[in-house]
């Protein structure tokens, strides 16, 4: 396989690609000026929430898939798959939203709402609505 | 710190249900490498939160500095235990 040449006459290596790879990967934050630290801190514990809120969502979903029993083939699936799905969207919208707050505060930018609010409210009352119906037909099936 | 740790003590969890999981299912293949690395990003972010903690004394100095890989690696953890958790639930 070629190896692209670089400017100074250099080859670039695999690992010289995937750090490049990887640099393309981290968010744009050499931008505006440090924030006051609580104000970083505070952001970074946002983040941190709505990852645990995402992992027990992942942690419900596994149980659910287990321990759950409707009678009704693999409908306990329509619980545990949305759940874990929600946990991984979750994990993926909240380190966007942690990125454009922190660069919004570096460049003194007002915050914006966040749509992971609105995301969770959502997913969970869809878990809620098809948990009651898979309920309710399991009892009547019964 | 502390936040850091409780993120830490909920992968933790969801390692150990992960492992419980595997073993219902018979699908330990899928759920040891999944475990491991929730463990180990436990591991990590508890060893981070107190590395947060000791930054606390430099603050004046520096400011608090944003830290991006470490939140991106816990989001790649996540992902990788959402979609072998999906996987444990469906190859049941």
């Amino acid at each position: 396989m070629a190896t692209p040449t670089q400017p100074d006459g250099s080859e670039r290596t695999e690992r010289g690609r995937f750090r490049v790879a990887l640099g393309k990967l981290r968010p744009d934050l050499d931008v505006g000026k440090d924030p006051d630290p609580r104000f970083t801190f505070a952001n970074e514990r946002t983040f941190l929430a709505w990852a645990r809120t995402g992992l027990g969502l992942i942690g419900g979903g596994l149980v659910a898939a287990q321990v759950l029993h409707f009678g009704l083939g693999g409908a306990h699936l329509l619980v545990a798959i949305p759940a874990i799905l929600l946990g991984g969207l979750i994990a993926i919208a909240s380190y966007r939203r942690w990125e454009v707050n922190e660069r919004a505060m570096r460049l003194g930018r007002p915050l914006g709402y966040s749509p992971i609010v609105r995301l969770l409210a959502l997913g969970i009352a869809v878990l809620a609505v098809i948990s009651t119906v898979l309920a309710v037909i399991s009892a009547i099936v019964r | 710190m502390l936040a850091w740790e409780r993120t830490a003590i909920a992968s933790l969890a969801v390692a150990a249900l992960v492992v419980r999981a595997g073993i219902v299912y018979s699908l330990l293949g899928i759920a040891i490498p999944i475990a491991g690395l929730l463990v180990l990003a436990s591991v990590g972010e508890w060893l981070f939160g107190l590395r947060v903690y000791a930054e606390h004394e430099r603050l004046g100095e520096h400011g608090a500095a944003a830290h991006e890989r470490a939140l991106a690696t816990l989001l790649g953890v996540t992902l990788i235990a959402a979609v072998g958790s999906a996987a444990l639930a469906i190859v049941q």
